[in-house]
């Protein structure tokens, strides 16, 4: 008998080729367009790269990914930028445009903001923003997490010579937290600098930082070797994508071309 | 900020090695799915070049363990040291019984199984081999491992060629000749499948294996050296005392099989980029080959030379579809047409003064596109210089991108000039929509159905570039009308479902060649053009289609053996191979 690839393993690991398929193919079951579920997958896989944990993000959202209703976004056009309704949806999903969008904005206007209101998964936006950054841009993003201690993440993404600079903070505050995350786009570095200032307060403090060196040293790592996931969430996906395929019959055995007899007898 | 920017007027040249600039043939005729269905295999195919690499390298192949019993069932271990590299070739031999042989991807056993490891082997990676190699598909490998693979033995030739040479007899040339191997392989995975190193991985990290499908190549030229072997010791086993070998000059004309059906296609549609490449770097050679116009003797008789070993290659080329057997016999006639006229005086004197370019015009308008095809494959010989600095710019970054802040006319123009062969397909017509891709849940295999008759077709592969294209552009068209000032970025906004095909269009669009032109959703439509489009890059010959599905071919007859490039004897001229004479 043959077990189930993942039968019993604690851990396993796959290929990034392999984890980037099969997210494609999982993703489109959700019945999103090529476009956004392409993006999702790799938006799944630049976190996981970066170092930060785009697996248990979508291990976590899975369950409720599949029958999650998916409004698109609204989005509202204010003086110092965009707001965007997620009503409560996944980042993973349908963001793509309005980052575009918040992109266009910066570069005509030398600067842009965005705040996502009622967004599930916020980190899943920091992908899109590495895309556009690539382009000659940098870039802030801004989230709490709520627990015990709530968690301000901020990551400055910045245009460097042959790729983007990520570096990151982790803030721990007893302070109320706002519900929004906030994105700010620019092609001043110093921009973010007074922006992170201004979010920051003394109060706060910092549980942990990566610079740009670290974190592209973890994406280098990632990128050289197979990628640990939990073998229920490949297994997940698995079941998932195989919504995509089509049952096996002889008509459609013949839709592949060959003799279904034993071949050169 | 200024935002980045790919899209720009096409500018369709290609430089010589000086860094001269040189015309190349347009898109619409490149990249046309008929004409890709022409494609010869050349001195860029992957085969051709790393054989090249094994030759100048010195790479040195041993087998560290072969253990096989009376039938050729067992393991092997061959050790290949390439510079400063090491890797391994696993090979597991099982009983397979005949009725069980099918070259299907959807079988579940073979006789050969095998893989390519990177570096040493400990006990427990083999171990851990004897386990997942023979599961194929249904197990998993770690990142040492670079290419998995499965093979067949023939039943047309294995067992006839171990019998002759228990007899102490050389095997049949002629029978050779109708199949050119002793196994056949039904799949090459490679590139990250089933916890496998990544493509990205592999070439950063094994130099050895750096261009796009060399570590697949590899495991199948050493394939073809193991069926070698194995026939060889089965005989042996079998009559120790007159047994022979087989001479070095007929195992140069063993190669190794292939089966290959639809699941090659999708890898054409998937990476666009790539593809566009690849035949950029094919056109970019053929315009510094053309270029050129000193059409000497030592230069003539060498393309003389080569043209008759196509005709004596075609002709002893067994097909068994009536339309290949029909295009192989035009080129055959075409070809010793072209012979003829080039023992000409006048034509000779012509091609001296007018240079390369004459003879391609000449060939086109006289014989058609299989002729020119191959013509072009033969020029490619006669400058290996201009051409082979060509194969190491094989890869290339296959990243998608938007640019969101171009006018969405702006865009809508840009679609009408590299996509008129879309838009002019009328999509009403159900012809034209009439098939449909799709993965079969019998592993994943790519399949065709008709999408009037059959179920399944709303799990449609996005294969239809053409129809992607048309209906992005209808509503584009629409869109303008009520926002004419509108952006790339505010159409997004509206039709977020259209962000996939608009990243498409416009990161090709920079490119010279961009998407295959074919409706791959027609009635009428010949996969096999995609099949061979491919296997051309890959180097294969024999093509021999058993239906428009599904194609059997050879790879590496011809090419130096192990043998040969262990004691740097390895040479680089078994294009259009023929059947030795003894």
């Amino acid at each position: 008998m043959v077990l189930p690839r993942s039968a019993g393993a604690l851990t396993m690991r796959v290929s990034s080729g392999e984890l980037l398929a099969q997210l494609k193919q999982s993703f489109e079951a959700f019945g999103v367009s090529q476009g956004e579920y392409e993006s999702a997958a790799a938006s799944v896989l630049a976190l996981e790269r970066w170092g930060f944990e785009g697996l248990r993000l979508l291990e976590t959202a899975l369950s409720r990914l599949r029958t999650e209703n998916r409004p698109a976004p609204q989005v509202e056009y204010v003086l110092d930028g965009l707001v965007i309704d997620c009503f409560e949806s996944s980042a993973l999903f349908g963001l793509v445009p309005c980052i575009e969008r918040l992109y266009v904005n910066g570069w005509r206007n030398a600067g842009g903001q965005a705040s996502f209101k009622n967004c599930r998964e916020p980190a899943f936006i920091l992908p899109s923003l590495i895309k556009v950054c690539e382009r000659g841009c940098s870039a802030g993003m801004y989230w709490w997490t709520e627990g015990e201690v709530n968690l301000l993440h901020t990551v400055r993404l910045e245009s460097g010579t042959e790729s983007v600079r990520v570096s990151s903070g982790v803030w721990a505050s007893l302070d109320a937290v706002w519900p929004d995350a906030k994105v700010l786009i620019t092609r001043e570095e110093k921009d973010l600098e007074s922006f992170e200032r201004d979010l920051i307060q003394p109060s706060f403090e910092l549980r942990e930082r990566r610079d740009s060196d670290e974190h592209r040293a973890l994406f280098e790592r990632i990128s050289k070797s197979n990628i640990e996931i939990n073998p229920w969430l490949w297994d997940g996906l698995q079941e998932l994508g195989r919504e995509m395929l089509v049952a096996g019959t002889v008509e459609s055995r013949m839709g592949a071309g060959a003799d279904p007899r034993p071949t050169e007898l | 900020m200024t935002p980045r920017t790919v899209t720009k007027a096409l500018n369709l040249t290609a430089s010589s090695e000086e860094g001269q600039v040189l015309p190349l043939r347009s898109a619409a005729l490149v990249m046309d799915l008929e004409r890709l269905g022409t494609l010869q295999p050349s001195r860029l195919s992957f085969m051709r070049t790393l054989v090249r690499r094994m030759a100048h390298e010195s790479w040195r192949i041993h087998a560290e363990r072969f253990e096989l019993d009376e039938n050729g069932h067992g393991e092997a271990i061959y050790r290949i040291e390439a510079g400063s590299e090491r890797y391994r070739f696993v090979v597991f031999s099982s009983a397979l019984a005949d009725d069980q042989r099918n070259d299907r991807v959807i079988s579940s056993q073979w006789d050969l199984t095998m893989a390519l490891v990177q570096g040493d082997l400990s006990e427990d990676q083999l171990k851990s081999l004897r386990i997942n190699v023979p599961l194929q598909e249904a197990g998993r490998v770690d990142d040492h491992v670079l290419v998995l693979s499965r093979a067949n033995r023939s039943s047309r030739s294995f067992q006839s060629v171990v019998q002759r040479l228990a007899t102490g007899q050389q095997p049949d040339v002629e029978g050779l000749k109708k199949v050119g191997y002793l196994c056949r392989t039904t799949a090459v995975y490679g590139s990250g499948k089933f916890g496998m190193a990544d493509w990205q991985v592999v070439q950063s990290t094994c130099r050895s294996f750096r261009t796009p499908f060399s570590a697949e190549m590899f495991a199948c030229y050493l394939l073809r050296h193991f069926s070698c072997e194995q026939v060889e010791h089965i005989a042996k086993v079998l009559a120790p005392d007159r047994a022979v070998t087989i001479a070095p000059e007929i195992k140069r004309f063993i190669g190794i099989g292939n089966a290959t059906g639809l699941g090659m296609a999708p890898f054409l549609i998937k990476h666009p980029k790539l593809i566009a490449h690849w035949m950029m770097q094919r056109e970019t050679a053929l315009a510094r080959v053309l270029s050129q116009t000193d059409c000497d003797d030592q230069k003539l008789n060498c393309l003389k030379a080569m043209v008759l070993q196509v005709i004596q290659h075609l002709r002893e080329t067994t097909v068994g579809e009536a339309q290949q057997q029909e295009r192989n016999e035009t080129l055959v006639m075409s070809l010793s047409h072209l012979t003829e006229a080039l023992e000409q005086p006048a034509f000779d004197a012509w091609l001296r003064s007018e240079g390369w370019s004459a003879l391609q015009s000449f060939v086109v308008d006289r014989y058609g596109r299989d002729a020119d095809e191959l013509v072009q494959v033969l020029l490619f010989e006669i400058y290996p210089e201009l051409v082979d600095p060509l194969e190491e710019s094989m890869a290339v970054d296959e990243d998608l991108d938007l640019e969101p802040h171009v006018p969405l006319a702006e865009c809508l123009a840009l679609i009408r000039d590299h996509y008129d062969w879309a838009l002019d397909i009328d999509f009403q017509q159900p012809d034209h929509r009439a098939l449909f891709w799709y993965r079969s849940e019998e592993k994943m295999e790519p399949r065709l159905g008709d999408r009037f008759f059959e179920m399944g077709a709303e799990k449609e592969m996005p294969m239809s570039i053409a129809f992607a294209v048309r209906a992005c552009s209808d509503l584009m068209e629409s869109y303008l009308s009520d926002f004419p000032d509108s952006l790339v970025v505010d159409f997004l906004m509206v039709f977020p479902d259209q962000l996939g095909i608009v990243r498409r269009i416009q990161s090709l669009s920079g490119l010279h060649y961009g998407d295959i032109r074919g409706n791959l959703s027609d009635k009428n439509l010949q996969p096999m053009h995609l099949l061979r489009a491919k296997l051309s890059f890959f180097g294969v010959g024999k093509f021999d289609p058993k239906s428009r599905l599904w194609v059997r071919n050879t790879m590496f007859q011809g090419a130096p053996l192990v043998d040969d490039v262990n004691c740097d004897r390895a040479e680089d001229s078994w294009y259009f191979p023929v059947a030795p004479v003894l």
